[in-house]
C-alpha cells in the first residue's frame, strides 16, 4: 500500500513537471513581453496592488540604499500597496546577466522587474531584445520630462526610445579642500591640471577606468574630449575619428602619470578609494557625480567638512540615468509605478537635498512644473545644496553629452594597455 | 601500513553522502562548466584551445601569472612555516596556548574581505600606523611611511595571506597535537634532538595528514581568491582572480570564455602544485606510518 502510494506521489510530482516545463517551452515570447498599459492608469495602479517590485540596483553605497528603503518604500506600500524589495548589486551587469540568464532558461517570470541602468548595459539589453517597450513616455508624470533635450532622449549615444524612464542626472565635477587649496589656484582645464600635477608631484591621481569604475572612464574621455577640441563630434561612433585621436590622449595621460600619485605606478580602482585618499590628505582631488558636490560626501562623513566641488570650463560630462523593465519581469505594473513615482515633484526635491544622501540631479524639468507646492518644494531642495556644491551657472556652461557607447569599451582597454601594459 | 588504518565503516560512508553531494556535485558541475566554456572558441561552438591561445598570449598575461604564483607561494610557504613553528612551541611550552588560540579563533571568523580592508586602514601611508608613527616622531607623514599596501611587490597580499592562512593551518593540525605527539617530542628531546630536529624527524610527520591538505587548501585561496588581489593590490601586475572576475562580469558575453580560461589555469596551477608538494613529503607519509623503520625508510 505505502509503495502504490509513493509510486503514484512520484509519478504525479513527474507529471505535474513535465506539464509545468511543457507551458514554460510553449509561452510566446511576444505574449511574454506585453504588460499591462500605461495610458490605462488605474488599471495599472489595481493590478500592482499587492504586488512585489524587485528593484536592482547598484548597492555600493550605503547612503543610497538608506534613501532608497527610506523614501520609496513607505511610499509604495502606503499609497500603492506595493512591497519594495531592493535587490542590491554589485554592479549592473549582474541585473543583466541575471536577465539573460531568466531568458536562456525561458523562464517567463523574471526574477528582476525593475533596474538601474544606463549605458553599455542598456544597449546589451536593448540589443538583445529584453526590455519592455511603450511604457516610459506614456507614464503620468513622463510629461515633466524634457524628452526632446538629446541628454535625454540618448543614452550614450543610444535612441532610449520608449525602453527607459529617466530616474536621475549626473555630472562630473572635482573635489577640493577650501583648507588646503586656494580656489585661484584650481586648474580649470586638462592642460592646467597637468601644470598643476607636475607642480604638486604625487598630489593628483584620478580612478582607473574600468568596469564599476566609470567615473574614472569619464575622466579620460573629458581629457579627449579637451584634446580634440570638440566633444559633440564624439556623439556618434566613429573608428577613424578615434583612431586620429586615442595616441595624443595616451600621450596625455602619460604625462600626467609621470607626476601622478605613486608615479602612476598604480590607481584607486574605484570611488571609495580615492574618497579615502583625499580624506586622508594623500591626494588633492577627488571625484562626485552628484548635483549636490561634496556635500552627500561631507554629511556621509567621507570627506572633511570644507570639500567643495568644481568644473573645468568645458567638457563637464552629464548624463541621465534610467530605470528599465525586462520584457519577462513578473510584476510589470508595480515597476511602472515606482518608475512613475521615481519622476514625482516631491520625490524628485527629495533626492538633491543633501541629508537624504542620495545626491544626484534631477530627471525632470523643473520649468515643466505647474502645480505651485511641487514647484516650490523644487526651488527649495535646489537652494539647499549644501557648501559642497559646485556653482550651477559654471556647471551648466560646462556641461557635455557622453561620448557613444562604443567608445567606452575603447577608453577602458585602451588605457589598461596604454597606461599599465599589463591585464 | 595497514596496521594504522583503521576500517571506514559503510554507514560512515553512507553519513558522507549529503556532504559529498552537495560540495563534490557542485565543485564537479563548477569545473566541468569551467572547462566546456573554456574550450569552446568565442563566438562559436567550435570546440578547441583558440581561448587559451588568446589569453596566453596577451600582453601582460605571464606578468599577472607570475605574480599571482609569487604571492599566493610566499603567503603560503610563510603561513605554515608560522604555524608550525607555532604549533610545535605549543606542544612543547604550552605557556600562553589559550589566549593565543583564542585571538586566532576571532581572526579564522573575520571575512577575508573584512580583514583586508583593515589591513589597508592600518598599513597605508595615511593609516592608523603610520599616524602612530607620526605623531611619535618617527618618519615624516605619508611620504616617508613605506608603501606596505597597493605596492608593486605584492606585500600587502602576501601579509593578508599569511596572517589570514596562519591560524587557518595551525587551528586544522592542532587535533594531532595531542599526547601521542607530544611523548614523541619529549622523547626525542630526551635523546638530544633540537627544536629543528624535532619538528623535521617528529612534529612534521606527525601532523602531515592534515598539514598537506591545509596547505593546499591555503595555496589554493591565496591563488584564486579575489578579495586580497583586489583591496590590497595594485593595477599593473593584477593578480589573475581580479583579471578572472572582471572578465567574467563584462557586458560583453565573450570575454567570459578567457574569464573561464583563466579559471583552468588557476586550477591547473593547484593540481600541479599538490601533485609537487604531495610527492616532496612522500617521506612523511611513509614514515608516519612506520614509524619504527624511519631511518631505513629516509635512506
Amino acid at each position: 500500500m505505502q509503495i502504490t502510494r509513493r509510486t503514484f506521489a512520484t509519478l504525479a510530482l513527474g507529471a505535474f513537471l513535465a506539464a509545468c516545463a511543457e507551458s514554460a517551452s510553449s509561452a510566446d515570447r511576444s505574449a511574454v513581453s506585453s504588460g499591462p498599459v500605461p495610458s490605462d492608469w488605474d488599471a495599472v495602479l489595481s493590478e500592482a496592488r499587492g504586488q512585489t517590485v524587485n528593484w536592482y540596483l547598484w548597492g555600493g553605497s550605503e547612503s543610497i540604499n538608506r534613501f532608497v528603503d527610506d523614501t520609496y518604500g513607505p511610499v509604495l506600500r502606503d499609497r500603492y500597496g506595493i512591497t519594495l524589495n531592493r535587490v542590491p548589486i554589485a554592479d549592473t551587469v549582474d541585473a543583466v546577466n541575471q536577465v539573460l540568464a531568466d531568458d536562456q532558461a525561458n523562464n517567463p517570470r523574471g526574477a528582476v522587474d525593475l533596474i538601474w541602468i544606463n549605458g553599455e548595459n542598456f544597449s546589451t539589453l536593448r540589443d538583445a531584445g529584453l526590455l519592455l517597450d511603450g511604457w516610459a513616455r506614456a507614464l503620468p508624470n513622463a510629461s515633466l520630462v524634457d524628452w526632446a533635450n538629446t541628454a535625454v532622449n540618448r543614452d550614450f549615444g543610444v535612441e532610449v526610445g520608449d525602453l527607459e524612464s529617466p530616474w536621475s542626472s549626473a555630472q562630473f565635477q572635482l573635489v577640493y579642500d577650501t583648507a588646503r587649496t586656494n580656489v585661484d589656484e584650481l586648474p580649470r582645464s586638462y592642460a592646467q591640471l597637468l601644470d598643476w600635477a607636475c607642480a604638486h608631484p604625487g598630489r593628483f591621481t584620478y580612478i582607473a577606468p574600468g568596469p564599476g569604475a566609470f567615473q574614472g572612464t569619464r575622466f579620460v574621455k573629458g581629457a579627449l574630449f579637451e584634446i580634440s577640441g570638440d566633444a559633440s563630434q564624439w556623439q556618434q561612433f566613429d573608428q577613424a575619428l578615434w583612431d586620429r585621436w586615442a595616441p595624443e590622449l595616451w600621450e596625455y595621460l602619460h604625462g600626467l602619470s609621470a607626476c601622478a600619485w605613486r608615479n602612476g605606478e598604480t590607481y584607486p580602482k574605484d570611488e571609495a578609494e580615492l574618497h579615502r585618499l583625499f580624506a586622508n590628505g594623500e591626494v588633492d582631488f577627488t571625484i562626485t557625480q552628484a548635483a549636490v558636490g561634496a556635500s552627500a560626501l561631507i554629511a556621509d562623513g567621507l570627506v572633511p567638512t570644507t570639500a567643495k566641488a568644481f568644473v573645468f570650463d568645458h567638457n563637464s560630462i552629464g548624463d541621465f540615468n534610467y530605470v528599465a523593465i525586462p520584457g519577462n519581469a513578473s510584476n510589470k505594473a508595480a515597476a511602472m509605478v515606482l518608475a512613475n513615482l521615481l519622476l514625482d515633484p516631491s520625490m524628485q526635491a527629495a533626492q538633491i537635498v543633501p541629508a537624504n544622501g542620495f545626491g544626484l540631479g534631477y530627471a525632470i524639468d523643473p520649468a515643466q512644473v505647474t502645480e505651485p507646492a511641487a514647484r516650490r518644494a523644487l526651488d527649495e531642495a535646489a537652494a539647499a545644496l549644501g557648501s559642497g556644491a559646485a556653482d550651477p551657472s559654471e556647471m551648466a556652461a560646462a556641461l557635455v553629452g557622453d561620448a557613444a557607447a562604443p567608445y567606452q569599451d575603447l577608453v577602458e582597454s585602451g588605457w589598461r594597455r596604454e597606461l599599465v601594459g599589463g591585464l | 601500513m595497514k596496521r594504522d588504518r583503521r576500517r571506514t565503516s559503510g554507514r560512515e560512508l553512507l553519513g558522507l553522502v549529503p556532504v559529498l553531494l552537495v560540495v563534490g556535485g557542485l565543485s564537479i558541475a563548477a569545473l566541468v562548466d569551467a572547462l566546456a566554456s573554456s574550450i569552446s572558441a568565442e563566438g562559436s561552438d567550435a570546440v578547441g584551445l583558440a581561448v587559451f591561445r588568446t589569453v596566453l598570449g596577451l600582453p601582460g598575461f605571464w606578468a599577472s601569472f607570475w605574480f599571482s604564483l609569487y604571492v599566493a607561494l610566499s603567503g603560503t610557504l610563510l603561513a605554515t612555516a608560522g604555524a608550525v613553528v607555532l604549533g610545535h612551541r605549543w606542544c612543547t611550552r604550552p605557556r600562553g596556548r589559550r589566549t593565543a588560540q583564542t585571538l586566532l579563533h576571532f581572526n579564522l571568523g573575520v571575512p577575508h574581505l573584512v580583514w583586508a580592508v583593515a589591513l589597508v586602514a592600518l598599513l597605508s601611508p595615511s593609516g592608523w600606523l603610520s599616524r602612530v608613527t607620526s605623531l611619535l616622531g618617527l618618519d615624516s607623514g605619508i611620504d616617508g611611511f613605506p608603501v606596505l599596501v597597493n605596492d608593486p611587490y605584492g606585500i600587502g597580499i602576501v601579509l593578508h595571506l599569511a596572517s589570514k592562512e596562519l591560524p587557518f593551518v595551525l587551528l586544522a593540525t592542532l587535533p594531532l597535537t595531542g599526547v601521542a605527539t607530544r611523548r614523541s617530542l619529549a622523547q626525542g628531546a630526551t635523546l638530544g634532538a633540537g627544536t629543528a630536529s624535532q619538528i623535521r624527524h617528529i612534529y612534521l610527520p606527525a601532523i602531515a595528514p592534515v598539514l598537506i591538505p591545509a596547505t593546499i587548501a591555503s595555496f589554493a585561496f591565496g591563488l584564486g581568491g579575489y578579495e586580497p588581489g583586489a583591496a590590497l593590490g595594485v593595477q599593473r601586475p593584477r593578480t589573475l582572480a581580479v583579471v578572472a572576475l572582471e572578465w567574467f562580469r563584462s557586458p560583453d558575453l565573450t570575454m567570459r570564455h578567457r574569464a573561464f580560461a583563466v579559471a583552468v589555469v588557476l586550477m591547473a596551477t593547484v593540481a600541479l602544485a599538490s601533485v609537487v608538494l604531495l610527492a616532496m613529503t612522500r617521506s612523511w607519509w611513509t614514515m608516519r606510518a612506520t614509524p619504527h623503520r624511519r631511518e631505513g625508510v629516509r635512506a
